[in-house]
């Protein structure tokens, strides 16, 4: 009996690695012009030959994946780059590749510089049913401040076409601490927000990555950051009113309706697989990550070579592995499922990290039950002190 | 064989060109190629070529024919120049006949120059003065010469005008030394007496010696001791020092040069010792050195505790090549178990750390340095610390009495003011004051030597324009009013942060290390109170307030990567911060108390 498990570990371990990939990620690199805060990889400026040229690439690169998708794909997300730039047949080619599950969630990142009534239309016959609109900002002064092709104008008239057109799963974006913003701002976007009533909210603190613009912008003091505690405000504050008028915050960064939570992004939390497509993409399977090489050109030689990812076990070991799980998992306001970690790992969360746990609890930082391991609703801002602490 | 010989120092302040010179000497004597040429050939510590000055005693042997057709032998013995090293420089001056002493054409003489001549002349050597950098548009070789000419009572003719830059006087100075600096004396038939004047280690060879023949000779494989040793030693091999060891059969009465017996263990090799044969031994050893009493304390603790026994090592391999360096272990509730390390000065603290470092790969946690303190009990009994932890405020303390300095400053008149107004703050006691000409001064002082360890003369040298010099002799101890200042984070004590210091200067000081901490520490999950008191009395607060954002903003399949790597620096981060109850304490904030005027 003391054998067994063992055995039911490895059994857990060659059941997960037998699965096939219910997730997919599909990346589309090109954009009407590059935004100054963004560090994805994308290309601006090419013509529509580039975008079907990739097209056909892209689906050369599925097939070569065909054996490990599953027959009842449970998510599809179409993300950028500017996938909005893509034509409805083209999404329905890319669709055609998979069969997907009845309760399937399919998204599209949607521009509102980039659509019209007619694409969205299309958009969803061909079975989207979740649109990700990259919103930012309701004043036009931080759309031009982020450099954004938009106005606020474009914003109404696009979220009134998606509902027109029949989607009732729409997210939206926001962007805080755009430099120039008052309190008076983040009021003012909750509240407009919260007037159009999506389904999903996603607000981010403006972020200055390495190798973009604003950063060179910043380093150079052409632009000024919003202070660390006014920027922890601005938050507070935006997620205060979301949270009044009905969402409920589930990520860091993720605010949704009872039962909207977007499923492709809690599956990447939840530490499950998934399978990206185009250059720069991601796959992850049992934790093994792997990634599409950045440069266009690199990525489809790679195709033309018939290359796919490898996820057999090597340099990542199951130490590092547990650490992803939870650093994941901590960033659902739930938190790290104890059980689901037990069943992946073998081992309990308490057994291998209790000493740094009983501390945090102690600190008041983190609970914890059999259930789920949390952190404090109000300390999710130093979750990354509070990680390193554990990890 | 040793009329042809002469052995020889230089004496300079620092930028005075000493190591230029060197090497000028090196070029000429064809003791090093033109190809091999680097800058400053003797300097070959990675730090000294940094800071441009010798920190570390170095021996060269050149062979010059000379204008009257022989063939001498030139021991050159490097000295360091500041005045933290004087001790180093004693110890070179012991191997010499004669001493070079540079001057800069166009600063003039400085106060530890002065300290150094004289102990040239204390120890009845040959002075060669040369004025050097006449090259200098700002030179002024004529008004430096007659400086010196006043200093040395010497003859106008004696004077070496040199530039060691475009190598212009240097022959002359070859010459000179030829014809001035007696050859050594010492007899070829006594029995052997060579003086070790410094030794270094290689981890090869193990810890070569570098000596001076006084008496006798020594063969390879001969049979030796040491005078402070009992256990016999075979010469495994013995040599002269060009840029390279050159291996020779033995060593002559006058010679200088290096052995190696293969011994790895450091105390065996003592600088100041006396080397003689273990059969026809001498009778008493040659006059060593005066054990050196290190004047700045501070602790040195690993920053991973458990790289403790590494620090010993190093500490250990360090101190063979820097005998003036001494510590004692010492633990502490805050860094954990290190040493109580004794320094000559607060330069000599800042390059033992660094090359605790750069050589060794030690990351060490340096404390606040202090002098030592004689404290008097009112029971009678006197107990001398270094260490601002072994002072109980709570005993019945009759009196603390702390050390003192008699300072000299050279300076421009017209910085006199300014000079004066530091030495104030210092509570420095105004002695004299000298013109050494119409525009500069000699300035003496008494000093509490706490007040000087650190930065005095960083910033001395700035109130003056970089042109003051500073230098200063023990003078004794004297009674103070000084009290011990704790800091206290989250109300623990840190006892590595502690302090002692002058009553009346507590308050301000209390104030603006709470600042500067506050700067320093980074904000952390909770609230920090920052407290300095002395005994139960709170004298200055400040709070660094929690840490409201610390989080990435998004986190999908694409930014995992990303944010591991983040995690693992900020982690590693962390990793170099100590832990004092709950709070993290950076490596700075023990440094922030030397720096808390900035």
């Amino acid at each position: 009996m003391q054998n067994f498990g063992c055995l039911f570990f490895s059994k857990v371990i060659i059941f997960v690695s037998s699965m096939k990939f219910s997730h997919i990620y599909i990346h589309f690199p090109f954009c009407l012009s590059k935004c100054p805060y963004c560090d994805f990889y994308s290309v601006s400026g090419l013509n529509k030959d580039a975008f079907s040229d990739y097209i056909s690439r892209l689906i050369s690169e599925i097939g070569l994946y065909r054996g490990m998708t599953s027959n009842k794909v449970k998510s599809l997300y179409f993300g950028g780059g500017t996938p909005s730039l893509l034509t409805s047949e083209e999404i329905e080619k890319i669709m055609q590749m998979f069969s997907f599950d009845e309760d399937a969630e399919i998204t599209v990142e949607v521009n509102p510089a980039t659509a019209d009534e007619d694409k969205l239309k299309a958009f969803f016959k061909t079975g989207i049913n979740r649109i990700s609109l990259g919103v930012q900002s309701f004043i036009n002064r931080d759309l031009r401040v982020l450099g954004r092709k938009h106005s606020a104008e474009d914003v109404y008239r696009t979220f009134r076409i998606l509902r027109s057109a029949g989607y009732d799963n729409i997210s939206i974006d926001l962007m805080i601490a755009v430099p120039g913003q008052t309190p008076a701002s983040i009021i003012y976007n909750a509240m407009e927000t919260a007037l159009l009533d999506p389904e999903h909210v996603s607000v981010y603190i403006l972020t200055y990555y390495e190798e973009t613009l604003f950063y060179k912008m910043l380093e150079s003091g052409r632009i000024a950051k919003t202070d660390d505690d006014v920027e922890c405000e601005y938050f507070d504050l935006m997620s205060e009113i979301l949270c009044r008028k009905g969402y409920h915050r589930y990520e860091v960064s993720n605010f949704s309706k009872s039962g909207m939570n977007s499923q492709h992004n809690l599956n990447v939390w939840n530490f499950g697989n998934y399978l990206g497509f185009g250059p720069s993409a991601y796959s992850c399977k049992s934790g093994i990550r792997k990634k599409n090489p950045d440069e266009l050109v690199e990525y489809l030689r790679n195709i033309d070579e018939g290359r796919i990812h490898n996820f057999r076990p090597s340099g990542e070991n199951s130490a590092e592995t547990k650490k992803d799980f939870i650093m994941l998992g901590m960033r659902k306001t739930e938190g790290v499922d104890v059980r689901e970690y037990k069943k992946t790992f073998g081992t309990s969360i308490y057994d291998d990290y209790g000493g740094k746990i009983k501390e945090l609890i102690l600190k008041g930082l983190i609970t914890a039950d059999d259930r789920f391991l949390k952190v404090r609703e109000n300390r999710m801002n130093i979750l990354n002190s509070i990680l390193c602490e554990i990890i | 064989m040793k009329k042809n010989i002469r052995n020889f120092c230089i004496i300079a302040h620092i930028d005075h060109g000493k190591s230029t010179l060197a090497d000028r000497m090196l070029q000429l004597t064809g003791t090093i190629s033109e190809r091999d040429m680097r800058n400053q050939a003797l300097d070959n510590m990675e730090l000294e070529q940094e800071r441009g000055i010798t920190i570390k005693s170095h021996a060269v042997t050149m062979n010059y024919t000379a204008a009257d057709g022989e063939e001498y032998i030139l021991n050159l013995i490097d000295t360091p120049g500041h005045v933290d090293f004087t001790y180093e420089v004693s110890r070179s001056i012991a191997a010499c006949e004669g001493a070079v002493l540079v001057v800069d054409a166009s600063q003039g003489i400085e106060a530890q120059t002065l300290s150094n001549l004289y102990l040239a002349m204390e120890q009845d050597l040959e002075i060669i003065p040369v004025i050097n950098k006449i090259d200098l548009p700002a030179a002024q070789p004529e008004n430096v010469a007659h400086q010196v000419i006043d200093l040395l009572g010497c003859d106008d003719s004696d004077v070496v005008f040199t530039s060691a830059k475009t190598g212009e006087g240097v022959n002359e100075l070859l010459e000179k030394i030829i014809s001035l600096i007696p050859h050594p004396k010492g007899d070829s038939d006594k029995p052997l007496q060579a003086l070790i004047f410094d030794s270094m280690y290689d981890q090869f060879r193990g810890v070569i010696a570098y000596i001076r023949i006084v008496n006798g000779a020594i063969n390879t494989k001969d049979k030796i001791k040491m005078f402070n040793q009992d256990s016999v030693f075979d010469v495994e091999e013995i040599g002269i020092l060009k840029m390279e060891r050159v291996k020779k059969e033995r060593l002559l009465t006058g010679e200088v040069g290096y052995l190696i017996t293969g011994t790895k263990n450091v105390s065996d090799i003592k600088v100041g010792d006396t080397v003689t044969l273990s059969k026809d031994t001498a009778v008493k050893p040659l006059p060593g050195y005066q054990d050196i009493k290190p004047m700045v304390y501070s602790g040195v603790f690993p920053v991973d505790t458990e790289d403790y026994d590494s620090l010993k090592d190093s500490l250990e391999k360090l101190k063979l090549n820097d005998s003036s360096l001494t510590y004692t272990p010492e633990s502490s509730t805050a860094l954990g178990f290190g040493f109580r390390v004794g320094y000559l000065g607060l330069l000599h603290m800042e390059i033992i750390h660094e090359r605790l470092e750069r050589e060794y790969n030690m990351s060490v946690i340096n404390t606040f340095p202090n002098v030592t303190y004689h404290i008097y009990l009112s029971g009678g009994e006197m107990e001398t610390i270094n260490n601002p932890k072994e002072l109980d405020m709570g005993r019945n303390i009759e009196k603390i009495e702390e050390p003192f300095i008699k300072a000299q400053i050279i300076t421009l008149t017209e910085h006199i003011g300014a000079v004066m107004k530091l030495s104030l703050e210092r509570r420095g006691v105004y002695v004299s004051t000298d013109y050494l000409d119409e525009t500069r001064v000699v300035l003496k002082y008494t000093f509490p030597l706490s007040e000087v360890i650190f930065d005095f003369f960083d910033r001395l040298k700035s109130v003056s324009r970089g042109y003051a010099s500073f230098d200063y002799e023990i003078s004794g101890y004297e009674a103070t009013q000084m009290v011990r200042l704790d800091i206290l984070l989250n109300g623990e004590k840190v006892d590595a942060l502690a302090a002692i210091i002058h009553k009346d200067k507590a308050y301000h000081y209390g104030e603006k290390i709470c600042k500067k901490l506050k700067d320093i520490i980074p904000r952390q999950m909770f609230d920090c109170a920052i407290q300095a008191a002395i005994g139960s009395r709170v004298i200055a607060r400040t709070t660094v307030k929690a840490l409201r954002k610390d989080v990435l903003a998004k986190c999908y399949g694409g930014d995992i990567s990303r944010k591991r790597k983040l995690l693992e620096k900020q982690k590693k981060g962390k990793k170099k911060m100590k832990q004092i109850g709950s709070i993290e304490l950076p490596q700075e904030a023990f440094l922030a108390l030397l720096k808390v005027d900035e």
